[in-house]
This record gives structure tokens, C-alpha cells and sequence, in this order.
């Protein structure tokens, strides 16, 4: 059974010009099992991203079903979605989002708060730590976002991601906003968590050197898989 | 980590963009307690006045023209007083005062007042409170004149009550200047504006008003049911009891007050074998055979005796010898009895009656005896009959040297005996049907007999019932104008603006963490758990924002306290305003201000958790899909066609109404809706904006296109702007102005030209020749002239100049005929003066009644149809029931009732005391000169109908100065408010404007192009709201405009011009100055 599964989703936007519905996915069929990784590559606007928010339940299809772990996703409420990405889906955006008021580990314990069943907070603040050391960031825990450079604040970003050892790792161009080095040594802090955690990890992306480094690579081209 | 210390973390993050919440919260808080301590302070004030006026006085006995003895109120451990009215004046005659409160006071009274302190007053001297002492320009040490009327027994409108006209001159040296604390503000009506008083000595007064031991209100510092404790004696009914040993053995009750009372009467008959009398002055007694003038006769009917002048058959007499042989009549001739009736405004009606000589009694019988007259006032008690004046014409040529031999042999012996029930028909009139009652001796003692009499009597027959002053005062206190919730009403507006501001300072912080709330919603943190932590953050801010309003609200009261002292004091006349605060109402200032803000909080939030997560990631907040731009824009177009559509219907309409309110109504509606449309047009406009525009070819251009880029945002700082100044000016619309022609007869004044009010009755119609030769008035100069006198029973004021809720309003008896043929004032809807008509048929229901729509609305909470209670002359409840209501009129205050149904409740309350007067506005002048001249004496004070109606309108005028004024502190605040978003655009915009600078274009070109933008939202509010505005005050510029305060409007408009440029070109200036590059550089 894969852990997510897309079946004929096709999603449109509306052309705020003329009103007139604009396709940016055509029946995508699409699997991903356990512990792959997968880049999804493609020009810009082609709907990399909207695919990603799709996997990831921040979009709804307009048609089509979702399934994830054999579930279908149709019909679900917020609070189900809610629960789902607290529990088994981690986020890495292009920008790091971190919450500028809260320290590094702080921002890294966030997702616990969104779990239905809270984490011993020793329990939580080891993990954290372990991941923060993990990515060599255990000696900034204390310090706020502003104070780290842009490499470090999304390792922690990645670090968030991981915190609730999620089955589904999506990654929105994590590196978009980093140097080469910065963007190589995140790749491969990324595979190399995922390959640990056992967990899936779905990355956008627009470099095809990046794209390559994971299992299996879909390329996007006007609205469907090739 | 916990949901708590992230909220923490983040309150210490955003704290500066949380101060704008905190400023605006603050404000709204200390304007709502501010507004609701000010209610607190005027209530506390109006106690405080209470307190001062009444000191420890709970109870009392008022008697007003019924009076007492002073042992009644020594047995109710009450302090006795004299209290009449009069006028005073400086011995200089620079200065006088009328209307005036005389008090006959003895040391007890001061233990009552608040201090506690004596003030020692001499025989010859006398005592004067600050407000005369004021007006009179005196001091302890002056001396003054006190004018007084020496009251009668009976009503001065009763038939042969003596002269009308008894006053008394006092001219005493002033031996202290009595202050507040020392119950200098004594009085026994709610109102917060003390009379002019004169304390003279108890004993003293009720010499020279020759009251004896009699007084007319007793006060207790105990409970009202304390004062009807102790049994009265029958001299407190002013009855006298005498045994009478001819004709026959028996007991006869009389009265002081020359007709006994009917519920006395009724009651003193009950006893076994009691009969009526009913002796009368008659003018004269002719025949075919002779005349005799001025004679009394008796009526009778003599229960179970037998005699020649009992139980005589209607038109049969019984004469005496005297008058037999003067015109020579013997048994079976007739005679006829000249008498005369006193009308309404004591109209003598000279009427007559025949009557047949039954039988003819010698001088010695002894039923021919003296004991059958009362002692008529002007008669009684002189020697001759010449010197009678017993307050009807006299002829004294017609007074004989025979009918002087009479009074010195027989004085008021009666020469004729007729039936009671043919005496009552005659002259039975609403003072009483009785002159005594007689009942056999059955040789009690006379204690008994007044043991037995005063047991079967109550002083509420008579009216004297105690009242309850100090819960009287309470209500009237507690019930007062509400200046909390008013002054709430007035700063709604400020308030709003404080609450916008705050809203859209918090949107502002919150726009710039959109992106957070994405991603907590992208990692599973539910929007209500979002919302929490938004709302509790935002909660905690608006929670010490509250309490620090709450500090910062003691300033707003004292700011709005001293405003009603000073330039608003017309809203609160003659009140001396204490700074009050209760905990319970700051704690519910606290709450609302709070509530009002978390609910103000959740709506600025609450859209945020309609936006998607991926576009919040993105950092927008506004969902930008075509089919929602489509909609909003044709949903905006609608509202500005539906409308514009609306206003015209609304002002076509308006042309057909002559309510001036309504009118003012109207127009202000058609107003509002055409601020409405064009809002709603400017919003569409906005969103059609770039939708097939031209290529933007100016700094200026891209400008006006930034406008558009949020047109929510911007459309809510046009609609701040404009509905501030739409509002501000379009309420002054419905100020009242002065009539611009009084003389009109639906006018406030019912085209009357002058007011009038006396200090004492005046008795006679001054429309009548009577009237005229008893003021010695010139026929001249009142021939155009025309009166309409009412009768005055006393009460609270319950107009709006008295800020206490009246409990005992004036009431106020008026020939209803005088103004429905004028056509005098305006009714409310439909209602006409008809309407007071009161006949027998309605007697047992109630009373009708007319009042002024803003005395019955706000100074007594009523409304037609409603019921008010009073207590009639004779202690019984009667009902006075509102039939229609004035619009805006001189007549606030009043209770107005027919004259019929006044004199039938109140017969005690004699003369007029107020009247409106109808004169060519050529002859007022000389009108009023002497009128004042000739009534003097009465204490006649005249003023004219257009300034006692200013005087009126002053109070709500004054109400919409405020709401101006702080209205315009609101605009202001928009105002800041325009300047806090140009920051925030600028804030928001920095790439793109690092990006012009990269471009080439200079810091000024930019600060232009932002100052641009702003200002033409900041002009656009101002012409919308002014254009608007122009609508809803048409029908007042229409009039001329006096009555709008153009000059401060103008300089609000101009302020609120120049502060925003002001306050925009700072926040440019401010915004622009930095390196825009390096935001480029950033990104």
C-alpha cells in the first residue's frame, strides 16, 4: 500500500482577468510508498507547488481522490487535516517561516503543540535537541531566528519538519533562498535524515543536479506527470 | 514549550506593534468610563444637592394654604415651619428678586441642615441664602425689603374670602448670609436649582401674617407615618367648636375658613341629630314695597328640630321683624334676594332669587340671633358696614343710617331663613356647601365632644398627608437625566474611532505575521487553536490597555465635568458638578470597554481564518480570486445605485413634510445614504481598477493606482474620514433654533410674545375690567393685548432645566377654550386643546392632560396615554392622564389640565400664576414696562416667549455641542489613524520603492507620490463627508444657517485638512527617509 496516493486529480484557478478557469493539474495519478524520496521537478508555474499543497492538504483537489495510507482524504474535515499534518506530514518552505519571538529550539518544539497527544516535554526537548545536533545546530538552541544566517534557519526549519517524525516529508525548493554550498550540504542533510527516519520525502525543486540525488524524479509539464 | 509561553514569546516580540492596540483600547476605555463616571459624578451631584437641600429632613407635613398648629408638630417631635412665597428687593431698589421662598423659622429647623449649625436670627431681623444674597447684591449688615401676601383663611377665590390684594412690607436688616451647608439650598422640590430665600424668625412671621400658633409644614427627621401619629386637634382642621345655648341647646362647628370643607361636612353630619347652615353676604333684599342692601341670609334645614326657620320648603322664607317692617312685607309676599357668584378668575355674577314670606320672627325670638354667621374676612370684625370689605363691590351710598343702627344692634344677625337645600343651590360653591354644622348638646363635655370629633376625622380629608421628602428626593436623584449613558451616546463616535484605530493597527501587526499563521496551520496546529493564541495574545494587550484606560478615564471626566461647568454648563443648569466614581462603575466600564475590544479584536482576526494557508504562507490575506472581485464589485455597484436611488426618494419626499424634525430626519437620511453610495462607488471604481486602464505615465498615476491595490483598506479610511465629518456636522442639523417668526402660532411660543410669572396670585382676569381697575392697568395700552392665565398648582419642574426626574410635576389649569381658538402651539401628530375637555362622565377615570413632548419623553419618561398620580386637595389620588403632547414649546415643565377639573381638585390653589400673553410685537415693549409696573406688588416678572424658548432649546443645543466637539476629537483620531496606514503602506512597500530608488527616482519624487495617494483619500473623506453633510443640514442652511455652528465646522474642517497633511507628510517623511535600497538589497 503506498503512503500517499493521487488518483485523476486534476485542480484550476480562476484568470483574475477575464474570470475564466485556468487548468494547472490534468489527471494526475501519482504513488508514493514508504521511504522514497521523490523530486518533482518542472518550469515555473507548471504546478510543482500546487501538487505539493495537494500531498500535503493545504489544497483540495477539484477532482480526483486523495488517499493517504489507503484513506481516502475526500470529504475530511479541517480538524482531521489538522490532526493528519500535525502527526504524519512535516513542511519545508522555500522561506524558512520561523517564528522570529521564539528561540531556535522553541520554534523546533512548535508541531508538538499541534499534536493531539502531547509528548513528555523532556521527552520533546530531547528529541529536539538530538535533531538540532543532528544538523550541528545544538549550540544555537537558545538563540532567535534573527540572529542565525539564512543555512542555519532553514536546517532548523528541516529540524521543525522532522520533529514529529512525520511519514511525509514535503519540501517546497527548500534550498531556493541558499548559495550552492548552503543548498548542497541542506540536500544531503535532508536524504540523509530521510533515509534514518525511514521517512517519505517529496522536494520541488528547479535544479535538476538536486533532483537527481533522490530515488525517483517526475517531471511536470502543462498540468501532468511525464 | 507551551501554547502560554508562545503566546508570551510573542506578546514580548510584537509589543510595539501591539501599542497601537494598546493606545486605541486605552482610549475606548477611557472614554466609556470617563462618559459613565460623568453620570456617576452628576448623579453624586444632584445627591449632593439632595443632601444639601433637605439635610436630615426624611418626612414632612406640606400644608401650603392650609394651616396647622404648631402643637401638632411638637406632638410628632416634628420642627415647625412657616413657608410662603413673596419677592424681595435691596433697599436701594437697585436690585430685586421675585418668586421668592419666605421661611418662619425657629432654632430647631437648623438642627436639621446638613451642618447642623444655628443660625441666630432676631425679631428684627432676617436671614438670606447665597443666590439672593447674590442677586440682591447684599450682605450681612444691608438691609432689604420682603414683600409677603398675608395669607387668608380660605382661598382668595372663594365668594366673600375679603380683599385680594393683603400684603405685608417687611423692611429688615440682613443678619447673615445663610450658606449651603447651613441649609441655605432648603427646599422641598426635586430640582437642582435652589430658590431665592429670606429665614425669618417662626414666631415672628406668624405675627405678622397673624397666624398666631398656626404654621403650614412641619418637617421630621423620622419616618412619614410618625407625623400622622399623633391625634389633631381641631383648630389643625381650622375648626371651631362652640356650645350654643339659643335657639336651643346644642354644638356648633365652624371654620377659620368661612366654608367647611365638603369631607368634613360630610362627616361632622353623621352624628344623630347634626344639621347643615349656610349663612350668605347678599347684596340686597328688594320687594314691590321696599329695599334693604347688604344683608345676611341663613339657610337651614334643621334636622330633627321644629321651628319657623326649619325645614322650609324650596322658595319659602321666614324674615325677621326688621325686615318685615322695613319694606313692610308681611306672610305670603315676595321678595327677591340679590346676590353675587364668583366665576372663574373671582368674575362677580350679580344673580337673583324669589322667595315668599312664610312666616315673620320678632327681634326676640331666639332663633333671630347673631350665631348663625361665620366671620366673614372684611366684615366681622369692623364697626360699621361702611367699612365692610368683604371682597365684592360695595355701594356704600346704598347703606342706610338704619342698616348701621342694625350692625351696631344685631351685626350679623340674619333677616331672612330660607332652606338648606335652596342656600346650597345658591350658593354652594367648591370651597363647601357649609358655613357650620350644629348638632344637639346632650350635655357632653366638650372634651368629648372633641375627642369624638377628632377621632372621626383624618387631616388626608383634607389634603395634609405626610410625605416621604427624602425618598422623594431619592427617586428624583436616581431617576435623573442619565449623563452616563448620554455622554456615551455623545462619544459613540470617539469611541468608534478609537476602536477602528486599534482594529487597524492590530491588522497591521497581524498582516505582517500572515505567513506564521500559514505554517502553523501547515503544521497542524488547527485554525481555532490559531485563533486562540491570536485572540488571547491580542486579549491580553486590549486586558491592560482596558486598565490603563481606566486611570486615564478619571482625566476624560474631569475634562467633561469641567466642560458641564463651563461652556456645556447649559446642559446641566445650575448644578454644581463633584468629581464621583463608584468601583461597581468602573468595574462595568472596565468589562464593557473590554468586551467591546475583544469583540472588536475577533472581527479584525476573524478574517484572517478565511484565508487559505498557501496564501497566508504567501503573506496575503485577501483572497484575490476574479469570481470574489467580480462579485464584491457588483454587490458595491448595486449598494451605490440602490442608494443614490434611496436619498433622492427620501428628499422628494421630505419636501411634502412640514415637522421640522422630521424633516431634519429626513434629509439627515438621504445624507447618510448618499455617503453610502458613495463609498460604495469609490469601492467600485477601486476594484475595476487597472481592469482595462491606461498605461500609468506618472509617478502620480502609479500613485492612484496604490489606492486601489487594497481597496477594503482604503475605502474604510474614506468612509472614517467621511462618515466622521458626516456625522459631526449632519447632527448639528438638528439643533433647535430660535423660531425665526415667534409670532406664529404653531410656533414653540404658540405665537405668544410674553411669559409671565408672579410671585403671588394673581385673582383677578386681567382681561376683564375688573381686572384692569384692580391693578389700575391702562385700558390703552392692554386693548390689543390678550391673556391666558393658568393656575399654578406647585410641583417639581419637569422641564429639561431640571436635571432631577420631577415625582410631583406643576400642574397647571387653563381655560383649554383661550388657546384651541388661538390655535396655539403645535401638537405632536395629531392632538388638539379639545382634548382637555373635562365633563362629569370622565371625572371617574382621570384627568386629561396635555404636556410638552420633551417634559413628557425625557423629564418624566412618559408618553400619551400614560398615567400620572397626584394627590388632590381633598388627600384623595387622582390620575392626570396624557392625552397629546407640544411640540418644542414654552410650555415645558407643565402639566396642562382644564380649569374645570383644576379648581374642582385643587379649589385651595387661588389665582393665576402664570400667564402668556398675545401682543403686536410694536406694543410689547410698552406692554411689558407696564404690566411689570402695575402688577409689582404681585411680583410679576415678564420675559419674552423667544428667550424662555431659548432657554429650553439651550439644553439640547448644548448636548449636540458636545457630541461636536467630541465627534470632532473622534475625526481627529481618524485622522492619526490615515497617517498610521501611510506608514504601514510604506512598510509594506519598501522592496518596490527600493526598487524606484534603484530605478532613478529621487527620495522627494517618492514621498510625492505617497503624500499623493494619501491625501486623496484624506481630501476625498473630507468632500464626501462634506457633500453629505451639505444634504442633511440643507433644511437648516435652507432657514439661513444661524443655528449651525458654521465657524466651528469650518475650522474643524480646516483642522482636520491640515492635521492630516500634516500627519501624512511626518509619516512620508519618516517612512522615505531610510535607505529604500537596502530593502531591495534584502530581498
Amino acid at each position: 500500500m503506498p503512503l500517499i496516493e493521487l488518483k485523476n486529480v486534476s485542480k484550476s484557478y480562476t484568470d483574475p482577468g477575464s474570470g475564466s478557469s485556468v487548468p494547472v493539474l490534468r489527471g494526475i495519478n501519482l504513488r508514493i510508498e514508504a521511504g522514497e524520496s521523490v523530486a518533482i521537478i518542472g518550469p515555473s508555474g507548471c504546478g510543482k507547488s500546487t501538487l505539493l499543497n495537494i500531498l500535503g492538504t493545504l489544497d483540495e483537489p477539484d477532482e480526483g481522490e486523495v488517499l493517504f495510507e489507503g484513506d481516502t482524504l475526500r470529504g475530511s474535515d479541517g480538524q482531521r487535516l489538522s490532526a493528519l499534518r500535525s502527526e504524519k506530514i512535516g513542511f519545508i518552505f522555500q522561506l524558512h517561516h520561523l517564528m522570529p519571538q521564539c528561540t531556535v529550539l522553541e520554534n523546533v518544539l512548535l508541531p508538538t503543540l499541534a499534536l493531539r497527544e502531547k509528548p513528555e516535554a523532556i521527552e520533546a526537548r530531547n528529541r529536539a535537541e538530538e535533531l538540532l545536533e543532528a544538523v550541528g545546530l545544538k549550540d544555537r538552541a537558545s538563540w532567535k531566528p534573527a540572529q542565525l544566517s539564512g543555512g542555519e534557519r532553514q536546517r532548523v526549519a528541516v529540524v521543525r519538519a522532522l520533529m514529529n517524525k512525520p511519514r511525509l516529508l514535503l519540501a517546497d525548493e527548500p534550498t531556493g533562498a541558499l548559495d550552492e554550498k548552503n543548498a548542497d550540504g541542506l540536500t544531503l542533510l535532508l536524504l540523509d535524515l530521510q533515509k534514518k527516519t525511514g521517512t517519505s520525502l517529496v522536494l520541488v525543486t528547479h535544479h535538476p543536479a538536486q533532483a537527481a540525488k533522490m530515488s525517483r524524479v517526475l517531471k511536470i509539464h502543462e498540468g501532468q506527470i511525464e | 514549550m507551551s501554547l502560554a509561553s508562545f503566546i508570551l514569546q510573542s506578546l514580548k516580540h510584537y509589543w510595539k506593534g501591539h501599542l497601537g492596540l494598546l493606545l486605541g483600547v486605552s482610549l475606548a476605555t477611557a472614554i466609556l468610563s470617563g462618559s459613565l463616571v460623568v453620570g456617576d459624578s452628576v448623579r453624586a451631584s444632584l445627591k449632593r444637592v439632595a443632601e444639601l437641600r433637605l439635610g436630615e429632613v426624611r418626612s414632612g407635613m406640606i400644608g401650603g394654604d392650609r394651616w396647622f398648629t404648631a402643637d401638632l408638630a411638637a406632638r410628632a417631635n416634628a420642627v415647625p415651619l412657616i413657608q410662603t412665597s413673596g419677592s424681595a428687593s435691596a433697599a436701594t431698589g437697585a436690585a430685586r428678586a421675585n418668586g421668592i421662598q419666605v421661611l418662619g423659622v425657629d432654632t430647631s429647623f437648623w438642627s436639621l441642615s446638613p451642618s447642623g449649625r444655628a443660625v441666630p436670627i432676631a425679631d428684627d431681623e432676617l436671614a438670606v441664602n447665597e443666590p439672593l444674597a447674590r442677586k440682591l447684591s447684599v450682605k450681612a449688615g444691608d438691609t432689604i425689603i420682603v414683600r409677603i401676601e398675608k395669607p387668608s383663611a380660605i382661598s382668595r377665590d372663594a365668594p366673600l374670602s375679603g380683599s385680594t390684594n393683603e400684603q405685608i412690607s417687611l423692611r429688615r436688616k440682613v443678619v447673615s448670609v445663610v450658606s449651603a451647608s447651613d441649609f441655605g439650598t432648603f427646599h422641598l422640590n426635586a430640582s437642582q436649582r435652589p430658590p431665592d430665600t429670606v429665614f425669618m424668625p417662626l414666631g415672628n412671621l406668624a405675627g405678622q401674617l397673624e397666624k398666631g400658633d398656626r404654621i403650614n409644614v412641619m418637617l421630621s427627621s423620622g419616618e412619614p407615618a410618625a407625623l400622622a401619629a399623633p391625634r389633631p386637634s381641631l383648630e389643625d382642621f381650622s375648626l371651631k367648636l362652640m356650645k350654643l345655648s339659643s335657639p336651643q341647646k346644642e354644638w356648633e362647628i365652624s371654620t377659620d375658613r368661612v366654608f367647611l370643607d365638603g369631607t368634613l361636612s360630610e362627616s361632622l353630619l353623621k352624628r344623630p341629630g347634626a344639621y347643615g347652615v349656610l349663612t350668605y353676604l347678599i347684596n340686597g333684599i328688594s320687594s314691590s314695597k321696599g329695599a334693604t342692601p347688604y344683608s345676611m341670609v341663613t339657610a337651614l334645614d334643621g334636622a330633627e328640630i321644629s321651628s319657623p326657620i326649619t325645614h322650609l320648603k324650596a322658595g319659602d322664607s321666614t324674615i325677621t321683624q326688621w325686615l318685615a317692617e322695613d319694606q313692610g312685607l308681611a306672610v305670603g309676599d315676595s321678595f327677591e334676594v340679590r346676590y353675587f357668584v364668583v366665576g372663574i378668575g373671582r368674575a362677580l355674577r350679580e344673580e337673583k332669587a324669589i322667595f315668599k314670606v312664610g312666616a315673620i320672627l320678632p327681634m326676640t325670638d331666639p332663633n333671630v340671633t347673631r350665631s348663625w354667621t361665620p366671620e366673614f374676612p372684611g366684615v366681622s370684625d369692623v364697626d360699621n358696614c361702611s367699612d365692610w370689605d368683604p371682597g365684592i363691590p360695595m355701594d356704600n351710598k346704598a347703606i342706610r343710617d338704619k342698616d348701621e343702627k342694625y350692625w351696631d344692634d344685631y351685626k350679623g344677625t340674619p333677616k331672612v331663613f330660607i332652606g338648606l337645600a335652596d342656600g346650597q343651590r345658591l350658593w354652594g360653591n367648591r370651597f363647601g356647601n357649609d358655613t357650620a354644622t350644629r348638632f344637639p348638646d346632650a350635655g357632653e363635655s366638650e372634651e368629648q365632644i372633641r375627642n369624638e370629633i377628632t377621632r372621626s376625622l383624618s387631616l388626608a380629608d383634607i389634603g395634609l398627608v405626610p410625605r416621604d421628602l427624602g425618598g422623594e428626593a431619592a427617586a428624583a436623584s436616581k431617576g435623573s437625566v442619565d449623563f452616563g449613558g448620554l455622554f456615551i451616546g455623545l462619544s459613540m463616535f470617539l469611541i468608534a474611532a478609537a476602536l477602528i484605530f486599534a482594529s487597524l493597527l492590530l491588522l497591521f501587526t497581524l498582516e505582517r505575521r500572515a505567513p506564521q499563521m500559514g505554517l502553523l496551520l501547515a503544521i497542524g496546529w488547527t485554525p481555532k487553536k490559531i485563533r486562540r493564541a491570536i485572540l488571547t495574545e491580542a486579549g491580553v494587550v486590549a486586558l491592560l490597555g482596558s486598565a490603563l484606560g481606566l486611570l486615564m478615564g478619571s482625566v476624560y471626566t474631569r475634562a467633561a465635568l469641567a466642560g458641564l461647568g463651563g461652556v456645556w454648563s447649559g446642559a446641566t443648569p445650575g448644578l454644581e458638578l463633584i468629581y464621583q466614581s463608584t468601583p461597581l462603575t468602573l468595574g462595568i466600564a472596565w468589562i464593557a470597554a473590554l468586551g467591546v475590544s475583544l469583540l472588536t479584536i475577533w472581527q479584525t482576526v476573524r478574517k484572517l481564518f478565511k484565508v487559505p494557508a498557501r496564501d497566508l504562507l504567501g503573506g496575503g490575506l485577501q483572497s484575490t480570486t476574479a469570481s470574489r472581485l467580480q462579485n464584491s464589485s457588483r454587490r458595491a455597484k448595486l449598494i451605490a445605485h440602490g442608494s443614490y436611488i434611496l436619498a433622492v426618494v427620501l428628499i422628494a419626499a421630505a419636501a411634502k413634510t412640514t415637522d421640522a424634525q422630521a424633516l431634519a430626519g429626513m434629509f439627515f437620511g438621504a445624507g447618510a445614504l448618499i455617503m453610502t453610495s458613495g463609498l460604495a462607488f469609490a469601492s467600485t471604481v477601486m476594484k475595476r481598477s487597472g481592469q482595462g486602464q491606461k498605461i500609468a505615465r506618472s509617478v502620480w498615476q502609479i500613485g492612484t493606482r496604490n489606492i486601489s491595490r487594497r481597496p477594503s483598506r482604503s475605502v474604510a479610511v474614506l468612509g472614517m474620514m467621511a462618515g466622521g465629518i458626516f456625522i459631526v456636522m449632519a447632527v448639528n442639523a438638528f439643533r433647535l433654533g430660535s423660531d425665526a417668526d415667534s409670532s406664529r402660532r404653531d410656533s414653540g411660543t404658540g405665537g405668544f410674545s410674553l411669559i409671565g410669572e408672579s410671585s403671588l396670585p394673581i385673582y383677578e382676569d386681567l382681561n376683564s375690567k375688573a381686572g384692569l381697575d384692580a391693578f389700575g392697568l391702562d385700558e390703552e395700552i392692554l386693548r390689543t393685548a390678550s391673556i391666558v392665565p393658568f393656575r399654578v398648582r406647585e410641583g417639581d419642574d419637569a422641564s429639561c432645566l431640571n436635571l432631577n426626574r420631577a415625582q410631583n410635576p406643576v400642574l397647571v389649569g387653563v381655560n383649554a377654550c383661550m388657546l384651541a381658538e388661538k390655535k396655539a402651539f403645535r401638537f405632536v401628530g395629531t392632538g388638539s386643546w379639545d382634548q382637555l375637555k373635562y365633563s362629569p362622565s370622565t371625572e371617574s377615570l382621570s384627568i386629561p392632560a396635555i404636556a410638552d413632548q420633551a417634559t413628557a419623553m425625557w423629564g418624566l419618561g412618559k408618553g400619551v396615554g400614560d398615567y400620572l398620580d397626584y394627590t388632590d386637595g381633598k388627600g384623595r389620588p387622582v390620575k392626570v392622564q396624557i392625552v397629546a403632547l407640544l411640540a418644542g414649546s414654552i410650555l415645558q415643565g407643565k402639566m396642562i389640565i382644564n380649569e374645570r377639573a383644576f379648581l374642582e381638585k385643587f379649589p385651595d390653589a387661588a389665582g393665576y400664576k402664570f400667564l402668556l400673553i398675545d401682543s403686536p410685537s410694536d406694543k410689547t415693549p410698552e406692554l411689558s414696562s407696564h404690566l411689570t409696573r402695575q402688577l409689582e406688588a404681585r411680583g410679576l416678572a415678564l420675559e419674552s416667549t423667544g428667550a424662555r424658548l431659548a432657554e429650553f432649546n439651550s439644553v439640547q443645543n448644548t448636548y449636540i455641542g458636545i457630541f461636536t466637539v467630541l465627534g470632532g476629537l473622534g475625526v481627529l483620531l481618524g485622522t492619526a489613524g490615515l497617517g498610521v496606514l501611510l506608514a504601514r503602506h510604506v512598510m509594506e512597500r519598501q522592496g518596490e520603492l527600493g526598487l524606484m530608488q534603484a530605478l532613478g527616482f529621487k527620495q522627494g519624487a517618492l514621498r510625492s507620490m505617497i503624500l499623493g495617494e494619501h491625501l486623496m483619500l484624506l481630501v476625498g473623506g473630507l468632500v464626501l463627508g462634506v457633500l453629505s453633510a451639505a444634504v442633511a443640514v440643507w433644511p437648516a442652511l435652507k432657514q439661513g444657517g444661524g443655528d449651525l455652528p458654521v465657524g466651528f465646522l469650518a475650522y474643524l474642517l480646516a483642522g482636520v485638512l491640515l492635521f492630516g497633511i500634516a500627519i501624512c507628510a511626518t509619516a512620508a517623511h519618516a517612512a522615505i527617509s531610510g535607505k529604500l535600497i537596502d530593502a531591495i538589497r534584502r530581498e
